[in-house]
């Protein structure tokens, strides 16, 4: 009876010291669109808030926030392979807790993940980035503006 | 007779005064100084300062404005981080563009009455992502002061607008002048129907020479680091520029300029003291010290001056008056020690505490004073609208041919937190910038990020 009760202390010992080892996987240098990661609060996008935004730039600054010590990779889909490449490097988020990434909008439809990865466990975010003409834009808020004053 | 007599006493006494008076200035004060030249004493003649002072009085303008109007920081919005561009006052195009701006701002502000709108803080932020020009400013200003320094209907502003520390100018579609109380959460709108074709010119220029040639800019609102989520404990005033990369700025070479006796004297005449007749006397550690009826100045061998006066008089200077006091000494004591570094007003001053303070801009950047006895360049103390003292720490910088290149944004930020204590639950930047920090110790300085943290929040 005592036996099985030091054998499964150092059973439920061994599993909990393995257990974050496994959850914490490190994410390659290119990965599924499909990728999740296994937890959800990691990383928190700021920027594009509901993870879509369009833009007639040709860059696009991504802001994120989490823990100090997360490491943090991007890559950029690529619809011939159907995998995301590693488009930049991993970097750690610092004491300040604050996170950002300047990325390029070559196509007119861009889709990226921000992995984010630390003790707690792994995250893996897509954010879409549609690329439309400044002009479209300048309709956009001119409509938006119409709407406002129909409003008043 | 007796008037004879009396004549003769008088002559006695007027020679024996004249080889008394003639021997004290002969063995106490040096009549040729070591390092004397006759050349360039000759600027110090009494013609030479009645010039110096007409001249000064028509440029004054010029130096109050470019002493308190003076924008830390140009800011171009294009519409598009990608091209979006910052300018400091060591860039070429900083002072033609600021010009147009200052042109427009009095077209806006020049009617008796001006029709303002009170806007929300997202339709500001709008202007800001359109076609517009961002003047960050140091410090905070009221509208009185603001609209005289400016040459302004002062009268007409102040009925609209109380205080502001942010200033934005759109030109797209049409020209509109926009002032924010962003502490208050107070934005004014000013339509502006006139043309403001020449600045739209300079930004054009600008914008053209500059293409692909500079970090990307965000606004802190842009990125959401002004809004606190979850664990987040660091937040960025909103317009705080986040720069996606470093740029190289030059190497500043901080020097104390000799002060000679023709200089203490010109110092001194600033001071309204005069050298001929206030006493003086060398203090142990090498401070001299000139003390004249209600006024003492001290200034040590490190560059340190101190002007305290325990008088009042009867002129209550007001708002305006106090600053302009302060500039005008400074610019005295610079041009004394042909000092060109120019100064600008703190981020810190305070004029319902009666303080005001300036810092030397070198390189185009603000010279951050961390001494033991100063944290500006200059602080000066008012009380009932009569100044009290003035401090300076005289110095000039020269720049280098060396650039370096300061830390990342992000980095520089962490690095700055990573300073404070574990225990931390929230901090607040209120302002970061490139500017080169001094210590009062002498020799070389680089250009690094300063930043100022508006309040930390500890727990356990």
């Amino acid at each position: 009876m005592f036996k099985k009760l030091i054998t499964s202390i150092i059973l439920c010992a061994t599993l909990s010291s393995i257990v974050p080892c496994i959850s914490y996987a490190d994410f390659g240098n290119t990965i599924s669109l499909t990728e999740k990661g296994n937890s959800t609060n990691i990383i928190y996008i700021k920027r594009p808030e509901s993870l879509s935004a369009s833009t007639s730039d040709r860059t696009y600054t991504i802001s994120a926030v989490g823990e100090k010590g997360t490491k943090i990779k991007v890559y950029k889909y690529n619809p011939s392979t159907d995998t995301c490449t590693i488009i930049k490097n991993e970097t750690y988020i610092g004491a300040s807790g604050l996170y950002s990434v300047v990325v390029d909008l070559p196509d007119n439809s861009n889709i990226f993940m921000v992995t984010a990865e630390n003790q707690k466990g792994s995250q893996a975010v897509r954010i879409d980035i549609d690329k439309i003409k400044k002009s479209t834009i300048d309709r956009l808020k001119s409509v938006t503006v119409t709407i406002r004053n129909f409003f008043r | 007779m007796n008037k004879e007599r009396i004549k003769n006493l008088l002559l006695v006494f007027l020679i024996a005064m004249n080889f008394i008076l003639g021997s004290r200035i002969l063995f106490e004060r040096k009549l040729w100084p070591s390092g004397y030249n006759f050349f360039s004493n000759i600027s110090n003649w009494e013609i030479t300062s009645i010039y110096q002072n007409i001249k000064s009085f028509f440029d004054n303008d010029t130096i109050y404005k470019s002493r308190f109007l003076s924008p830390e920081k140009i800011v171009i919005n294009t519409g598009d981080q990608t091209t979006r561009l910052s300018l400091d006052p060591a860039d070429a195009e900083f002072n033609p563009i600021l010009e147009e701006a200052y042109i427009v701002l009095q077209k806006a502000l020049s009617d008796n009455t001006i029709p303002t709108n009170q806007i929300s803080r997202g339709e500001f932020y709008s202007a800001l992502n359109s076609s517009s020009v961002y003047l960050e400013y140091p410090a905070e200003y009221s509208a009185d002061l603001f609209a005289r320094l400016i040459g302004t209907n002062y009268e007409a502003m102040t009925k609209i607008l109380n205080t502001f520390s942010d200033v934005a100018i759109s030109y797209s579609p049409k020209t509109c002048v926009y002032f924010a109380d962003i502490e208050n959460d107070i934005f004014y709108k000013i339509n502006v129907n006139k043309s403001s074709e020449e600045l739209v010119m300079r930004l054009g220029e600008c914008i053209e020479s500059r293409q692909g040639n500079h970090p990307i800019i965000n606004y802190s609102y842009d990125l959401k680091f002004d809004q606190p989520f979850g664990a987040q404990k660091t937040t960025l005033n909103p317009l705080i520029q986040v720069y996606s990369s470093a740029e190289e700025y030059p190497t500043i070479i901080s020097k104390n300029p000799v002060l000679d006796k023709n200089i203490l004297d010109n110092i001194l005449k600033i001071f309204e003291m005069n050298p001929n007749t206030m006493s003086r006397y060398t203090q142990a550690g090498g401070t001299t010290v000139f003390v004249e009826n209600n006024a003492t100045l001290k200034i040590d061998k490190n560059g340190y001056l101190e002007y305290e006066k325990t008088a009042s008089s009867p002129e209550v200077l007001d708002e305006y008056s106090m600053l302009t006091t302060v500039a005008s000494i400074a610019d005295g004591v610079n041009r004394t020690i042909k000092n060109e570094n120019a100064m600008s007003i703190s981020k810190t001053y305070s004029l319902q505490d009666g303080t005001i303070a300036l810092d030397y801009i070198a390189g185009g950047l603000r010279v951050n004073l961390n001494s033991e006895k100063l944290s500006h360049a200059v602080e000066a103390k008012f009380e009932n609208g009569q100044l009290k003292s003035y401090r300076q720490l005289i110095r000039s910088y020269e720049t280098t041919a060396n650039k370096t290149k300061p830390f990342e944004f992000l980095e520089a930020l962490d690095i700055a937190i990573s300073e404070y204590s574990k225990s931390m639950n929230e901090i607040n930047i209120n302002k970061m910038y490139i500017g080169y920090n001094d210590d009062a110790e002498l020799g070389e300085k680089n250009a690094e990020w300063i930043v100022n943290v508006d309040n930390v929040i500890i727990g356990e």
